[in-house]
C-alpha cells in the first residue's frame, strides 16, 4: 500500500483556539478518503494544511513521502476543488481547465489535448467556449473538478463541493464523483459534514469531532461499530441510554436489556441501538429483547416512518420501520411491542 | 384634464424616470452640451479684430495643421499626460492592493489618508512643489547638504518633470478609490485557486488579479488621462518653456492672442481625439464591465 498523504501529530491553533488537535492519519493511493465531521470540527483546516494554505502549528504533513513544511501551495502536488468552486470568471470553461497547464508553461498543443481529455472525462465536451456564468451549478462543479484534475495531482482535495447543490443534483454529482474517481484513479480526500454522502462515496471515512479524529474505518465500520458516543451520534440517528451492566444485561431506568458484550459487573455503560434495527408490531415474538410500549410520536417520511415509543416510565426509544402498507402505520396512543436481537445493540464508551 | 394627465404620467415609467432625471439633464445640457456646441460653432467662424463673424470657414482647422507648433505641443501634452497616468497608477495600484489584501484593521482611515491630497487645494499642491523643487528649494538644500551636488540643480523646477510630478500628486488619489473598490470586491479565493493550480504569486497576479481589475484600471486611466491632456494651470506655474502644454496654447489663443475661433478649433481637435481614445479604451473592456467597476 502506497501512502499518498500522511499527517503526523498535526495540530493547528488560531490564537488560543485549537482547530486541529494532534491529528495523525494516512491516506492511501487511489482511495476515496472522507473527512467527516460537523461544521467547525477542523476538517477544512486539515484539508487546507494538506494544500499548503495553512501551516501546522505542530506536526508534519507528508505528501508522497516528502515533508511539506515550508512548501508553498503552488509547489505542492495537490489540487483543490473549493467549497465555492473559485472558478475564474474572466476565463472560458476551457481556459479555466487549462490554467494549471498554462502556468506550468506546457506546449500549446499538449495543453489543448489534456484540457479536452479532462473536459471529456467530466462530460463537458462542447462547452469549451462558454463563460462560467453561462453554466448551471452542476456544470460549474464539473469545470472545477476538471480544472483540479488536469495537472494530475498526487491527491485531489475536495472541500464540500456539493454543498450548494439541491438534493437531486447532489445525488447525481455523487455518482459522477465516484465514476470520475474510478476513471482517473487519483486519490481523493473529501471533506463533508453529510454522513450519507461520506458513507456512500468513500473507501474509508475519518470521523472528526472538535479537532480530533475519533475514528477511521470503512463506512461499514464507522456506522456499525462507532468507537464512542460522539461518533455514534454523528453517524446518523441512534438511541443512546446510560445504564449499568449486570450479568449479561444492562439496566436502564428499571428495564433490563440483554446484551452480548461482556464487561465487568457494575460498570457504567452507554447502550446504543439504531432505530432501523428495532422491530415494531402489534405482536412480536422472536427477538431476544421484547418490550411493550405506547406510540408517543409519529414522523411520516414516505418510504418509512419514525416512531417514538415510550417504554415504561422514562424511556422513549426511536424506531424506524418501512411503510409496507398504509394500514400498517401506527398512530399516537397505539399499544405496540418493540424488540431486537442482542447482537444488534452496542455498548460503547463515552467521550464526555 | 389634470386628473387624466396625472394618470398618463403615472403609467408611463419612462416618462417618470425622465422627469426624475430632468434636473440633471437640463444641467448637463446648459453647462456641458451648449458650451461645447458653442465652441464647435466658433471653430468654424472667423474673427476680425475684436468681432467674431459668423461666417462658415475651415480656415481655423487649416491653421491648426499649418502652424508647426500645434501638433508637437499636442503630442507633448499626450506624452506628459501618459506619464502622469502611468505614474499615478504606479503609486495608486500598489497602495490600493496593499489596502485591499494586506491591511485588516483601520482600512477606512487609511483609505481616507491616501485620499487626503484630493481635499487639498489644487494650487496649494502646485505651490508646495514649487517650494520643494525650486532653486533654493527643499530638495536642492538636501542634495547640497548631503554633498551630492556642488551647486543647486536648476533642472528640477520649470521642466516637464516638475509638471509630471505635481500632476501625479494631484491625480493619484483619484485612482485609489476605484482601484481599491475593484480589488476589495475580488474574490480572494480565486488567488488561492490560482496558487493551488501551480501559479506563483506573480503569475497569479498577472493571470487573475490584473485581468479582473482591468475594467477599473481603464476607468482609472480615463479619470487621470482625460483631464490632464488639457491641463494648463500646473504647466503655467511649474512647467517653464519645456513644460508648456497644449492647454496653455489654447488658453493663450483665448486670452492673449484673442483669437477665439482658432482657440476653439484647437480645443475641438483635442476634445475629438480624446473622445475617440476614450471610446477605444472603453471598447476593450465593454460598457457592462465598466459600469460594474464603478
Amino acid at each position: 500500500m502506497v501512502i499518498d498523504v500522511e499527517l503526523r501529530s498535526v495540530s493547528k491553533r488560531f490564537g488560543s483556539f485549537v482547530a486541529v488537535d494532534n491529528v495523525s492519519v494516512q491516506i492511501l493511493r487511489g482511495e476515496f478518503f472522507s473527512l467527516l465531521g460537523p461544521s467547525g470540527c477542523g476538517k477544512t483546516t486539515t484539508l487546507r494544511m494538506i494544500a499548503g494554505f495553512e501551516e501546522p502549528s505542530e506536526g508534519e504533513v507528508l505528501i508522497g513521502g516528502q515533508p511539506m513544511t515550508g512548501v508553498p501551495p503552488f509547489k505542492r502536488p495537490t489540487n483543490m476543488v473549493f467549497q465555492h468552486l473559485a472558478l475564474f470568471p474572466h476565463l472560458s470553461v476551457e481556459e479555466n481547465v487549462a490554467f494549471g497547464l498554462k502556468v506550468k508553461r506546457l506546449a500549446k498543443q499538449e495543453i489543448r489535448q489534456r484540457a479536452s481529455k479532462f473536459l471529456e472525462i467530466v462530460r463537458l465536451s462542447g462547452l469549451e467556449k462558454r463563460k462560467i456564468s453561462q453554466l448551471s451549478g452542476g456544470q460549474q462543479q464539473r469545470v472545477a473538478i476538471a480544472r483540479a484534475l488536469v495537472t494530475e495531482p498526487t491527491v485531489l482535495l475536495l472541500d464540500e463541493p456539493l454543498g450548494p447543490l439541491d438534493l437531486r443534483l447532489r445525488l447525481e454529482m455523487q455518482e459522477e464523483l465516484k465514476r470520475i474517481q474510478r476513471e482517473v484513479g487519483t486519490t481523493f480526500a473529501y471533506v463533508t459534514h453529510d454522513q450519507t454522502e461520506a458513507l456512500s462515496l468513500s473507501n474509508r471515512v475519518a470521523v472528526m469531532i472538535s479537532g480530533r479524529i475519533e475514528q477511521v474505518g470503512t463506512p461499514l465500520e464507522v456506522y456499525e461499530k462507532p468507537r464512542n458516543d460522539s461518533v455514534a451520534e454523528f453517524m446518523g440517528e441512534t438511541n443512546m441510554f446510560r445504564g449499568r451492566y449486570l450479568d449479561g444485561a444492562v439496566e436502564i431506568d428499571g428495564l433490563a436489556v440483554r446484551v452480548t458484550s461482556q464487561v465487568s459487573n457494575g460498570t457504567n455503560v452507554i447502550f446504543s441501538i439504531r432505530p432501523e434495527k428495532i422491530s415494531i408490531g402489534k405482536t412480536l415474538s422472536g427477538p431476544d429483547n421484547v418490550f411493550k410500549g405506547t406510540v408517543s410520536g409519529v414522523t411520516y417520511r414516505g418510504s418509512d416512518s419514525v416512531y417514538d415509543v415510550q417504554l415504561g416510565e422514562g424511556i422513549i426509544i426511536k424506531v424506524r420501520s418501512p411503510n409496507l402498507a398504509p394500514e400498517s402505520i401506527y398512530r399516537v396512543g397505539d399499544e405496540v411491542f418493540v424488540g431486537w436481537n442482542m447482537g444488534k445493540a452496542l455498548l460503547i464508551s463515552s467521550l464526555r | 384634464m389634470r386628473e387624466k394627465f396625472l394618470q398618463f404620467f403615472r403609467r408611463k415609467v419612462e416618462l417618470r424616470i425622465f422627469s426624475g432625471l430632468s434636473f440633471s439633464l437640463v444641467w448637463f445640457l446648459l453647462f456641458l452640451i451648449v458650451p461645447i456646441a458653442v465652441i464647435f460653432l466658433y471653430s468654424f467662424w472667423r474673427q476680425e479684430y475684436i468681432s467674431i463673424i459668423p461666417q462658415f470657414t475651415i480656415d481655423n482647422y487649416a491653421q491648426f495643421l499649418a502652424n508647426p507648433i500645434h501638433i508637437p505641443l499636442f503630442l507633448r501634452s499626450l506624452g506628459i499626460s501618459a506619464a502622469v497616468t502611468m505614474g499615478s497608477i504606479g503609486l495608486a495600484y500598489p497602495a490600493a492592493y496593499f489596502l485591499a489584501f494586506r491591511v485588516r484593521k483601520y482600512k477606512i482611515p487609511l483609505l481616507l489618508a491616501l485620499m487626503a491630497p484630493f481635499w487639498t487645494s489644487y494650487l496649494l499642491i502646485v505651490y508646495a512643489w514649487k517650494i520643494i523643487l525650486g532653486y533654493d528649494g527643499i530638495l536642492n538644500s538636501l542634495l547640497l547638504n548631503l554633498r551630492l551636488v556642488e551647486q543647486p540643480v536648476d533642472l528640477l523646477l520649470y521642466s516637464p518633470f516638475a509638471v509630471i510630478i505635481t500632476l501625479i500628486h494631484i491625480w493619484s488619489p483619484w485612482l485609489v478609490l476605484p482601484l481599491y473598490a475593484s480589488l476589495e470586491k475580488m474574490d480572494k479565493s480565486l488567488l488561492e485557486a490560482a496558487m493551488d493550480l501551480g501559479a506563483t504569486p506573480t503569475q497569479a497576479f498577472l493571470r487573475v488579479t490584473l485581468p479582473l481589475t482591468w475594467p477599473a484600471l481603464i476607468v482609472a486611466v480615463l479619470f487621470v488621462f482625460v483631464p490632464t491632456v488639457g491641463e494648463f494651470v500646473t504647466p503655467a506655474l511649474v512647467g517653464g518653456p519645456q513644460g508648456y502644454m497644449y492647454g496653455n496654447l489654447i488658453e493663450n489663443y483665448f486670452h492673449l492672442g484673442f483669437n477665439w475661433p482658432l482657440g476653439s478649433s484647437l480645443a475641438f481637435v483635442m476634445l475629438a481625439l480624446v473622445m475617440v481614445m476614450t471610446l477605444l479604451l472603453l471598447r476593450t473592456v465593454g460598457p457592462d464591465k465598466v459600469m460594474e467597476s464603478l
